[in-house]
């Protein structure tokens, strides 16, 4: 073989290498997830307990954007995981299967300095939808002044079963400051002493929460049934969940270090 | 020259493919440097052990920076198992800046995570980060880097531009491989029970494996 056609193979060998490590990289199964702001954070901790309890035997590659987000993005492939906070609605693509993984509880919150006890379902629908705009016409307000309204942008989970939990037939004052993640929220009534908005308790640090219809919003009365705020987390998939998603999801729901996991700030699955 | 003319008369049509593919894939590159610019943003952080997170290994991170941020990354020596998914920003007072946060995303395990969202200069994000492993469980010490995204004007034009990386100050481990070295020290004292050559240095040497072997258990568990 002449020198020149040694090194054309030679060069050949190098690319084909170069392109078959990175496959050869890529073996192990990864799970990519995206959708809730609120499903997130129970997501990465699993995650990271996954990874170790299997010894590696997979990857995860979380994104977020919110539950109609996740949704989408499972239904047209582009992830293995949606995550969800929110029911199924008939609204939704076909060939999807809601699989639920946890519990969480959404609490209504007000800034420290205002410290707001309990409101019941007629004054979060008054609030809510506008109504009610001043804080003098709240009982056990400590405020003054105009309410200042913080809800979640429509492609979240938790505006939706905020809307069905809490809100009924009301609607949403369109006037209300829309946040896109949990953590917005948060932050918003954290800085404002005339806000109030609902969070997952995951993200009440910082804030006082109101009790709702007179439970106080808090992992043991969320746990036990009686605080009425209480929605479903959802592992989405583009059909029956197969492989190493099966797999996972099975772990998330019966392994005692994923219920000890989820216990910590959620209801687990069982 | 011998081997390009070989490989363009003697090589045939894929020789010389390549060579042009070669001289393009350069060319590229070289207009891709001439056109970027780096950020004049500096950052400065910290990571520490923070005891207060649910994830197990977690660390609490802080970076502030002199220009206002749309993004950082966080990257590090050790396989990160954890990251938090949003994260504050401080304000000068301590308090939370209002509309500035960051939504994290990344992959388990990684060498890192990417957020973004908004922070003005000189406020300082906090957020939270975990290693798969022991952080100490290594031969090297664990290195935190930061690397920021701006998007400074350029002739009125927001353009983004990618700092350099930027180490944050931590504690180093005062012990690394902690448990390994803890091991390896157990299983050399207990070897020595067997080879003990009186009763007296055998009870010696099994009281010194046990408390070993203890001490391996008592690391295993924190």
């Amino acid at each position: 073989m002449s020198r020149s056609k040694t090194s054309v193979l030679w060069l050949l060998a190098a690319i084909i290498a170069l392109v078959a490590v990175p496959a050869g990289a890529s073996a192990k199964p990864t799970i990519t997830l995206s959708g809730s702001t609120s499903v997130a954070p129970l997501a990465t901790l699993l995650a990271q307990k996954y990874v170790k309890s299997c010894k590696g035997c997979v990857k995860f590659k979380l994104l977020q954007g919110g539950s109609d987000v996740g949704i989408a993005d499972v239904s047209r492939g582009r992830v293995t995981i949606g995550m969800s906070s929110r029911d199924p609605k008939p609204s939704d693509p076909g060939g999807i299967t809601f699989n639920r993984i946890a519990k969480d509880a959404i609490c209504l919150v007000t800034n420290k300095a205002n410290g707001v006890a309990g409101l019941d379902q007629n004054a979060v629908q008054s609030i809510f939808s506008g109504s009610v705009r001043s804080w003098s016409q709240v009982p056990g307000a400590k405020q003054q002044g105009t309410i200042d309204l913080f809800v979640r942008t429509p492609a979240s989970g938790t505006q939706d079963a905020f809307q069905k939990i809490f809100m009924g037939d009301s609607k949403v004052f369109s006037g209300a400051s829309q946040k896109a993640s949990n953590g917005l929220v948060q932050q918003s009534v954290q800085r404002d002493k005339a806000g109030i908005g609902y969070v997952s308790l995951a993200f009440t640090k910082g804030l006082t929460t109101a009790s709702y219809k007179g439970v106080p919003c808090n992992l043991r009365n969320a746990k036990s049934g009686q605080y009425g705020g209480v929605r479903s987390f959802y592992f989405v998939t583009r059909g029956a969940a197969k492989g190493p998603v099966k797999k996972w999801i099975k772990w998330v729901r019966n392994n005692p270090a994923a219920l000890r996991i989820a216990a910590k700030e959620w209801v687990p699955f069982k | 020259m011998n081997s390009f003319r070989s490989l363009g008369e003697r090589g045939g049509r894929l020789g010389l493919v390549f060579a042009a593919g070669l001289a393009a894939a350069v060319f590229m590159c070289l207009i891709g440097t001439a056109g970027a610019k780096a950020s004049s943003v500096s950052c400065t952080g910290t990571v520490g052990v923070d005891r207060e997170a649910h994830a197990e290994g977690a660390l609490k991170y802080t970076l502030k920076c002199d220009e206002d941020v749309k993004g950082y990354s966080i990257v590090s020596n050790r396989d990160i198992g954890y990251f938090g998914t949003e994260v504050i920003v401080l304000g000068a007072d301590g308090e939370v800046a209002e509309g500035e946060s960051f939504t994290c995303e990344g992959s388990i395990p990684s060498f890192g995570v990417g957020c973004f969202g908004k922070m003005t200069a000189n406020n300082t994000v906090e957020g939270n980060i975990g290693t798969l492993d022991d952080l100490c469980e290594a031969n090297v010490q664990p290195k935190f880097w930061a690397t920021a995204l701006t998007t400074p004007l350029v002739k009125e034009v927001a353009t983004p531009q990618s700092s350099e990386p930027f180490l944050l100050s931590s504690k180093p481990c005062k012990v690394l491989n902690p448990k390994k070295k803890a091991k390896a020290k157990a299983q050399k004292l207990c070897a020595k029970v067997k080879s003990a050559d009186s009763k007296r240095a055998r009870t010696a040497a099994r009281k010194r494996c046990k408390a070993a072997l203890s001490a391996v258990k008592r690391l295993h568990a924190a």
